[in-house]
């Protein structure tokens, strides 16, 4: 397996003998030089979000309530007690901001997932002393054991469900959006493959960059572009891995990448998934597509779903913060807190798809990388 | 208002003088005088050169004219028609109204007016003694001085703005004959009796047009004052000094443009469906790949000529990226790229530019692209198709019998009427047929593998690189090549009674190991580019100053 950040360059012999791979390149290599061990394949991800199953069976009790005053959420309660979101869904100063504190306030429960399938991954096996007690989907293949607890939370959002009467998938069409305008960027590079079909060591690097990912005019990612890696180390992340019948496996890993939040929105915060592991099938156009599961942060995964600052979404999109917050401490299910008991992730799962692309390291990653090794 | 026209005053007289001049039947054509209206391109570096190049030049030209391969050769045959010329009128007035507004005024007008609001003669002769000369490329007398100054202060009097004086002669100035075509006018030679010769502004101006593609700098116009063009050893010192200014990059990419026909590219159309990534974007790029490519390899690196189509090294942005499908680390702007040994490029021929200029918009054209390689770079004229070809088959990838181009082509050929032409393009154009309409590599076409090999004049090839190697090693690249130069240089296709000048320029170009810079100086130097009819009886001659 080839190591990292190694000095490596497409050669352009590898197009003549039909290898569709882009490979990295670092920013002060100007000519090709023959790849010396393993080939390196780029890609830019075109569609990453949650995998979301929509069950029919997800939703007894209805959609989630929202904020009184949203177009499709009439106050079905009057508030009663002092600090209730829907009595105070703003402090006079923003400190006691009912999605910055949400566990301030008290709010009555969210309406949840109760579906039985969905999709994800098994990510607790022989680790459950690991775990909090929860109830497992069956996967959409019929996989048992399938944790996605946070689909249980966010399944049945109005604004996350395809057939809601309103904000339809209003928030997948927001991050996709988001994505195709360029506000975020998100680099996959399989290295070291000696064989793209079994290979049982390659090392599988996950980066954001600053370039936005091109989408040709019928929104389709184009490929081959080349793209930066940012340089910001937080968002460098570098899992193991192998290759069987050309599904790329990972072992598990911690991911933290750069996550829009939305333009004027306060709080920027990663996208944080602990155990975070892919599953991705190498396409014979050179793209790939798969899964991500993994156990997403519960305060990242909350600020960056729900805690959007001062804003209008709870009520248009379908939510109250404090019932949100407390439906995802309800559910979460792993990373457990050895003095509280608490979980502090949740299980979920993303789906990817993603066209070949050139992913550039900047030359001073290379040179800290050599020096380093 | 005053007409633009009364502010030509004589310079139109002049004009008309030295057109008659271009009249004279009985002169050979290497010795007419000529007119050769500005490009597009000339009049836009002539601007920014005059006043900067913030000088914003808005509106449309008259078409260039593109004659023997050559949009230069062109120049010589086109007029300033009426519609036209409310176009050039449209463009100075804009021109004018820039060069002497607030912001541009205390650096293009060398003093200030008593008053802004009133006529000021003093000033306003300053700057048409300034500016005057360098739009025209030669001085103006005092006369001329005098009634262009006249006109500034009526206008100035009937506006109340001093600038507006200044901005309507400039204006003027601007749709003069003078400034927008590059008129030859001739003196008697005084070291030769009864015979005539160029004056040296118009020397200068052959001279700066044809090495920098824009108007001759105050330095040359000085050179001139003192007679130094007249004398070998003067014009060979400013020969010198403008082939290492930078300004001649900009004249070599001005000659590669036109012999390219990059003129073309701008209308160049792909269907997205087929090229999703086909854009204008790319199409700009993919010209600045190729110019940056030439002057790079012909200047930076004094390279042969003959390497540019064998050359691995080029350059690349991300968005040409794309289609060649490379890495490029530059995250923006440009970046020097090199092929490797085993690339399917490799030269001139496998640029985007060249691959896509030559084809229709939703494939790859063998025949179109053979007919360029004929005619751009070996100088071999091919025939216009009969009217009546029927291009269906050509046009039919369905026939499971025929699915490459080349089997189509094949088919197509089988009349005679067509043959005899595509047996000289069709091979050069199947060789590239591993790119797309978009020069996109590949390696089959609807399935089956292409087949790249063919034979151009005796020399065989298996792919586009063993192309650029036959083009590199083929003695009619390099004729080409020196012809061309000529041309753009004198504005006129060379003819026979050019030959032993051009023979001698080739001879020059291979002992010099094919260098272009050497070129364009012994094309810069020789009599031959400036010269015109051996009798004064041949032309009427004008004044050397207006």
């Amino acid at each position: 397996m080839s190591c990292f950040a190694r000095h490596i360059f497409q050669t352009s012999a590898a197009l003549i003998l039909g290898v569709t791979a882009a490979t990295h390149v670092h920013a002060d290599a100007v000519k090709s030089t023959p790849q010396k061990a393993g080939e390196t394949r780029g890609f830019v991800f075109t569609y990453f979000w949650y995998a979301m199953s929509y069950g029919a069976d997800d939703c007894p009790d209805g959609l989630a309530i929202a904020l009184p005053g949203g177009i499709n959420a009439p106050p079905l309660y009057d508030g009663g007690r002092k600090g209730r979101a829907i009595s105070r869904p703003r402090g006079p100063s923003g400190e006691d901001d009912q999605c910055t504190t949400p566990a301030a306030f008290e709010d009555p429960p969210m309406r949840t997932g109760k579906g039985r399938t969905a999709y994800g991954m098994n990510l607790d096996e022989g680790a459950e002393a690991q775990s909090c007690p929860h109830e497992n989907y069956t996967g959409v293949d019929g996989t048992k054991g399938v944790d996605n607890q946070l689909y249980r939370v966010l399944g049945c959002i109005n604004a996350y469900r395809p057939e809601a009467h309103f904000q339809g998938n209003v928030v997948r069409d927001f991050v996709v959006s988001a994505r195709q305008d360029g506000q975020v960027t998100t680099l996959l590079e399989i290295s070291g493959i000696d064989d793209p079909r079994n290979d049982n060591d390659v090392t599988v690097g996950v980066y954001s960059s600053s370039n936005p990912t091109h989408y040709d005019a019928e929104r389709k990612g184009v490929p081959y572009t080349s793209l930066t890696v940012n340089k910001n180390p937080r968002w460098h992340n570098v899992l193991r891995g192998k290759i069987v019948d050309g599904v790329v496996m990972t072992e598990p890993g911690d991911i933290r990448l750069d996550h829009y939040q939305g333009e004027g929105l306060k709080d920027h915060t990663d996208m944080y998934i602990r155990g975070a592991r892919f599953r991705l099938t190498l396409k014979p156009d050179g793209g790939m597509e798969g899964t991500m599961a993994g156990y997403s942060d519960l305060e990242a995964a909350y600020r960056m779903e729900f805690a959007m600052g001062p804003s209008v979404l709870p009520k248009s999109w379908g939510w109250t913060c404090p019932s949100a917050y407390a439906a995802m401490k309800k559910f979460a299910d792993g990373y457990r807190d050895p003095k509280t008991g608490q979980c502090t992730a949740l299980s979920t799962a993303y789906q990817i798809e993603a066209v070949p692309a050139f992913v550039i390291h900047p030359a001073d990653d290379a040179q800290t990388a050599e020096a380093a090794r | 208002m005053h007409s633009l026209q009364s502010a030509c005053l004589g310079l139109c007289a002049t004009f008309l003088l030295a057109s008659c001049g271009s009249d004279g039947g009985a002169i050979a054509q290497t010795a007419t005088p000529e007119m050769r209206r500005l490009t597009e391109d000339e009049y836009r570096h002539s601007i920014a050169d005059l006043f900067g190049a913030d000088i914003k030049v808005i509106g449309r030209f008259e078409p260039d004219l593109r004659r023997g391969g050559l949009l230069a050769v062109g120049t010589s045959e086109v007029a300033v028609t009426r519609a036209g010329f409310e176009q050039y009128d449209n463009l100075a007035r804009n021109i004018a109204a820039q060069v002497v507004d607030e912001k541009h005024r205390k650096t293009s007008v060398p003093c200030t007016p008593v008053a802004a609001k009133a006529p000021d003669d003093g000033c306003a002769e300053q700057f048409i003694r300034t500016v005057g000369p360098r739009v025209l490329r030669r001085p103006l007398n005092d006369q001329k001085v005098g009634a262009l100054t006249a006109v500034a202060r009526r206008e100035a009097e009937t506006s109340r703005d001093f600038y507006a004086g200044l901005e309507f002669v400039l204006a003027g100035l601007l749709v003069a004959p003078e400034f927008l075509f590059r008129v030859d006018v001739v003196e008697s030679d005084p070291t030769r009796a009864g015979a005539t010769r160029l004056d040296g502004y118009s020397k200068a101006t052959r001279l700066s047009y044809f090495l920098w593609n824009t108007t001759p700098d105050e330095v040359l116009l000085a050179a001139v004052a003192r007679g130094e063009l007249d004398t070998a050893k003067g014009l060979a010192r400013q020969v010198d000094r403008m082939l290492a200014s930078p300004r001649f990059e900009t004249g070599v990419r001005a000659f590669f443009a036109d012999m390219l026909n990059f003129d073309g590219l701008a209308a160049v159309t792909k269907d997205p469906q087929i090229y999703p990534r086909f854009s204008r974007t790319v199409m700009g790029d993919a010209e600045e790949q190729t110019l940056r490519t030439i002057t790079g390899h012909l200047l930076a690196g004094r390279g042969d000529y003959r390497d540019l189509f064998t050359t691995r090294k080029t350059f690349m942005t991300r968005t040409l990226g794309v289609v060649y499908r490379v890495p490029v680390a530059a995250e923006t702007g440009w970046q020097s790229f090199e092929f490797s040994q085993n690339d399917p490029r490799a030269g001139l021929l496998t640029q985007i530019s060249f691959l896509t200029l030559h084809g229709p918009a939703g494939r790859s054209s063998p025949t179109l692209r053979g007919k360029a390689v004929r005619e751009v770079f070996l100088c071999q004229k091919v025939p216009d198709p009969p009217g009546n070809v029927d291009f269906t088959p050509l046009e039919d990838a369905t026939n499971p019998a025929m699915k490459t181009v080349r089997n189509r082509l094949m088919a197509h050929s089988t009349n005679p009427a067509c043959a005899g032409c595509h047996k000289i393009m069709d091979p050069m154009g199947l060789a590239l047929e591993n790119f797309d309409g978009l020069g996109q590599f590949r390696e089959q076409e609807n399935g089956s593998v292409i087949d790249a090999s063919g034979t151009l004049d005796g020399a065989q090839f298996k792919n586009a690189v063993e192309l650029g190697r036959a083009m590199r090693d083929n003695p009619a690249t390099v004729s080409c090549l020196v012809r061309n130069v000529a041309g753009y240089a004198i504005g006129r296709s060379p003819g026979r009674e050019d030959n032993a000048w051009l023979n001698d320029l080739k001879a020059g170009f291979a002992k010099n190991g094919h260098r272009l810079p050497d070129l364009m100086r012994r094309i810069a130097t020789s009599d031959r580019f400036y010269a015109i009819s051996t009798t004064s009886g041949d032309v009427k001659v004008a004044g050397g100053t207006h």
